[in-house]
């Protein structure tokens, strides 16, 4: 009985172990991600010196009092970019800091469950896609042609498996915003290769 | 001159069109707060295209009636839900909820309508009085106070904001920085154009916003799960008496109401802060404290007050100083200056008129939210039980067509997307949104004014110490940096305490 106590006591330490070392690498990553956006701040302020010494040197800009100098205003950002990002690193670095985040929370309050978070991606990356292929699209294909397309394919990956259901939402839906815009507003929305419009 | 701008601009506003769209706004406005996720900044957001489109008292009337109906909608959510449509009803759950659970929830979203809107009028009396004053005392300023002021606004709302002073001011950084992009009007150069006929007026601030906020949003809503769900929410007609119950308590109502107004006008605080305020304000001086958070109508009243005298006070420095409290107020302020009109006191020298139908607009708004609000509770309700997977290819679909309808360029649509995936990055990672438009609207403000400065002064920086109000408020924004270092070192002192 005792033995059987200390096995489950072993157990659950090396559980617990197997958490604490989950934690860790999740701290480790959040960390590194934290460091990653720092330097894509740092990048955009050395975009900004890069472009005041070539393009705007090549203008006359890049120099002068302050009507002509048009680098001094994004110099002095890209200044403060760069020490707000070091006080940043130090942050993130810091022996106390809190980089890591408690369990994703669902909108409800409640934690998400792995495979609903991994199916939760895969939707919102299939809508991402659907949707950088509308943007390049829409103007070749024309906002008739595309948008009832759109839509469908957002409601079906995101749950109404009911196709005509769907392809009713998606051409009211359309025609609502068409009527909004165009007639109301009369704003001239793409007609695409086909000439398709109102 | 007080009554004078409402003279003016009730020949502008009061047509059926304006008065029809303020209401549409109105409506709109409280179905987007009552949608949990959504809220007044997404339907301003979502809605400034078709303002840009529609004459300039009708489209800033809709804006304003959305932001007055959208503070308010949160509050259906948070008493029959328990979930608040915006962060600004959190507070009005605490006796809310409670006040539904014992079977009053209409009583309680009767109450919650009638104080915002009432909350909302006392905060339009204020703004129809003090801004004009306002206005003329920024007569006096000159580029180096203006300076001053944009600088204090930014640092305001980063230092109030929830996440990181740091990451705060990193995001309005960046969001001054995207403001530069395009032709310069000083030197007449192009920065930052990288060779692009379409960069030379900069990314336009709506493709930016709606990609920040709106699609960002709509990504995260999908990863958050429950596409699905159908909230169990009974549908409930509210009491047209609730009204003579929050007259009752006038106290609470006007003293909530002030609160309201104060943490709106001042930059950073917003709505949030004024009701966890006033709510604290109203417990600690009731008979029956104990009674608060066991659905006390007073907690109610308090909030919704609060939130809705909020916007009012919030309007006060965008319309008067061009400093934007919020990024609501940002939002407002960046859609105003497309309509053609720049906010600030040339806007009540010159265009006293619009700004007249802005402050009309504003009151009878929140007339239309006591009307309507009652009259459509149970759509309100019946909007609550709408499934997420029907919602999102909607909200997408007019972020689309809203940016692509500004100038009919799909490069605004890659800015929108580009912005989208920056949005969602840096709110992975915690670092505030509100700051970025600050920044993208007071860039130009703050830059325009600093190089006049230095223009006047032939290049000497003795100028912004030299003129003491300019010199006040830069200390004032220096203060509000290392205020917001000293309670961390507090903080650490008292947990090493407690370590011990």
């Amino acid at each position: 009985m005792a033995a059987r106590g200390s096995r489950q006591a072993e157990l659950t330490s090396a559980e617990r172990l197997g958490v604490n070392e989950a934690e860790k690498t999740k701290a480790k990553r959040r960390r590194l991600g934290e460091v990653a956006v720092v330097f894509m701040f740092f990048l955009l302020a050395g975009t900004v010196f890069q472009q005041t010494n070539t393009s705007f040197v090549a203008q006359g800009a890049a120099s002068g009092d302050a009507m002509f100098n048009a680098a001094m205003f994004p110099e002095l950002i890209a200044w403060s970019l760069v020490v707000l990002g070091l006080l940043q690193l130090v942050a993130i670095f810091r022996p106390n800091a809190t980089a890591a985040q408690g369990d994703e929370v669902a909108a409800t309050g409640e934690p998400i469950d792995p495979e609903e978070r991994r199916d939760s991606l895969r939707k919102a990356l299939l809508c991402l896609a659907f949707f950088i292929v509308y943007v390049a699209t829409i103007k070749l294909l024309g906002y008739h042609l595309m948008t009832p397309l759109f839509m469908v394919a957002c409601y079906y990956i995101l749950g109404t498996r009911n196709i005509p259901l769907a392809a009713v939402l998606a051409i009211g839906t359309s025609l609502f915003m068409s009527f909004v815009f165009e007639y109301w507003m009369n704003v001239i929305l793409p007609v695409g290769i086909f000439g398709i419009g109102f | 001159m007080t009554f004078e701008p409402l003279l003016l601009g009730a020949e502008l506003f009061f047509t059926p069109y304006t008065v029809l769209l303020v209401a549409a706004g109105c409506f709109l406005g409280l179905i987007i707060g009552v949608l949990p996720g959504l809220g007044p900044l997404m339907g301003i957001i979502l809605l400034t295209p078709v303002a840009l489109y529609l004459p300039p008292v009708a489209g800033m009337g809709m804006l304003i009636a959305i932001f007055v109906g959208g503070s308010c909608g949160g509050a259906v959510s948070a008493i029959l839900l328990r979930i608040p449509g915006t962060p600004l009803a959190a507070a009005t759950l605490l006796d809310g909820y409670p006040m539904a659970q014992a079977g009053r929830g209409p009583e309680a979203v009767g109450i919650a309508i009638s104080a915002s809107a009432l909350g909302g009028l006392l905060g339009g009396l204020f703004l129809i009085f003090l801004s004009p004053m306002l206005a003329r005392v920024a007569l006096r300023f000159g580029p180096p106070e203006y300076f001053a002021l944009t600088v204090l606004g930014l640092i305001s709302i980063t230092v109030v904001s929830r996440e990181s002073t740091i990451k705060g001011l990193m995001v309005g950084a960046v969001g001054m920085l995207f403001s530069t992009i395009g032709m310069d009007l000083f030197a007449s150069a192009y920065r930052f154009t990288f060779g692009l006929p379409q960069m030379l007026g900069g990314f336009h601030i709506v493709a930016m916003v709606v990609g920040l906020f709106a699609l960002s949003e709509m990504f995260i809503q999908i990863l958050q799960g429950g596409l699905s769900k159908r909230s169990k929410v009974e549908l409930i007609r509210a009491s047209w008496w609730a009204i003579v119950t929050t007259l009752k308590r006038w106290v609470n109502l006007i003293r909530s109401s002030l609160i309201g107004i104060f943490f709106g006008a001042l930059p950073g605080a917003g709505g949030v802060i004024a009701a966890f305020a006033s709510y604290a304000v109203a417990k600690s001086t009731d008979k029956k404290p104990e009674s608060f958070g066991t659905g006390n109508p007073d907690g109610v009243i308090a909030t919704e007050s609060a939130n809705n005298a909020c916007c009012g006070g919030a309007l006060i420095p965008t319309l008067a100083l061009a400093i934007p409290g919020d990024a609501t107020t940002a939002v407002l302020m960046g859609a105003l200056i497309l309509v053609g009109y720049f906010p600030g006191p040339e806007f009540f020298k010159n265009h006293l008129d619009v700004a007249g139908g802005i402050f009309i607009a504003y009151m009878v708004a929140n007339v239309f939210l006591f009307i309507l609000g009652i009259i459509f509770t149970p759509v309100f309700a019946a909007v609550l039980r709408l499934q997420k997977k029907h919602l999102i290819p909607i909200v997408t679909l007019l972020s689309v067509i809203g940016v692509f309808a500004i100038q009919g360029s799909t490069f605004d649509l890659w800015v929108m997307l580009a912005f989208g995936a920056i949005g969602f990055a840096l709110r992975s990672f915690d670092y505030p949104l509100a700051p970025m438009v600050i920044g993208a609207v007071l860039g130009p403000i703050c830059e325009n004014n600093f190089r006049r400065s230095l223009i006047i002064s032939g290049d000497d920086y003795g100028i912004f110490i030299d003129r003491p109000i300019a010199a006040t408020v830069l200390v004032l924004s220096a203060l509000a940096i290392l205020f917001t270092i000293v309670p961390t070192r507090r903080l650490r002192f008292l947990k090493r305490g407690e370590a011990t």
